[in-house]
């Protein structure tokens, strides 16, 4: 009877979260810039397709599906953000990083850009900021980081742990 | 000091219920935490816990669900004893009062 006398003035009451959720504790920024360089990979592949003298509906199927595959490795990106940004920094760690918030939003933008055109730029831009995410989640982690080309196509700069 | 806090989730299950209120009091000496009693904590990354205590280490504090699919100690981690808000004194259950 008193709980639920108290349960009227819930709103005032602060809680204590005894969740049973399981966290894995698994998270790891290179899955961020896997798909970032796909993505970045997937619009080469596009600007690429009209030197390469194909019919005209293999060239319609070669876009079809590098469109849908470069919007997928985008799509994928802002995923991986996603669950690192909210599941991972938090608390303490974004008092040290108060940029985090901002970071992740701007990789929000830049993936969905990369998803709505074919601008080579546009996924520069988002592996640029996926390597400062990447860095920044890293030092959350207390790694060390290198800047490194990757050793495939589009060779560009990615940031990875020193493990 | 004494508060009034809101049990939510299961993972205190059996002793505390989802829904459950509790009243704690502030520790009188952080450095003289029990093992065996349940504190509330302001968790780095989880927020505000309510769990039990299992072991303390010089400045560090070990805590624990009672049920056995809870959040486990390695990912809550070890808490600074200064994170230690409140300890439990009594439970307004749905089925009444009931010191723990």
């Amino acid at each position: 009877m008193l709980n639920s006398l108290i349960s009227k003035f819930d709103s005032r009451i602060e809680d204590a979260s005894a969740h049973c959720d399981i966290p894995c504790g698994i998270y790891d920024a290179r899955a961020v810039m896997y798909h970032a360089v796909s993505t970045l990979r997937q619009i080469d592949i596009l600007l690429s397709l009209k030197e390469k003298g194909l019919s005209e509906t293999a060239f319609a199927m070669q876009v079809a599906r590098n469109t849908a595959e470069k919007e997928k490795q985008a799509e994928l990106t802002k995923h991986e953000v996603r669950v690192i940004w909210g599941d991972f920094m938090k608390g303490d760690k974004l008092v040290k990083h108060p940029n985090a918030h901002a970071l992740a939003h701007s990789i929000m933008v830049a993936g969905s850009a990369c998803k709505q055109d074919l601008h080579r730029e546009d996924g520069e831009k988002l592996v640029a900021l996926c390597n400062e995410f990447s860095e920044m989640f890293w030092d959350m982690k207390g790694m060390k980081t290198k800047t490194a080309p990757c050793p495939y196509a589009p060779n560009v700069d990615v940031v990875i742990p020193v493990l | 000091m004494f508060k009034l806090v809101k049990v939510t989730g299961t993972s205190m299950s059996p002793t505390l219920e989802d829904g459950d209120y509790v009243v704690t009091k502030k520790p009188r000496r952080q450095s003289n935490l029990t093992p065996g009693l349940i504190y509330v904590i302001n968790h780095g990354e989880l927020g505000r816990i309510i769990k039990r205590l299992g072991d303390t280490k010089h400045d560090r504090c070990y805590f624990i669900g009672d049920n056995p699919s809870s959040t486990p100690s390695t990912i809550i981690g070890a808490v600074e004893r200064k994170r230690v808000v409140g300890q439990l004194v009594l439970v307004i259950g749905k089925s009444g009062l009931r010191r723990v």
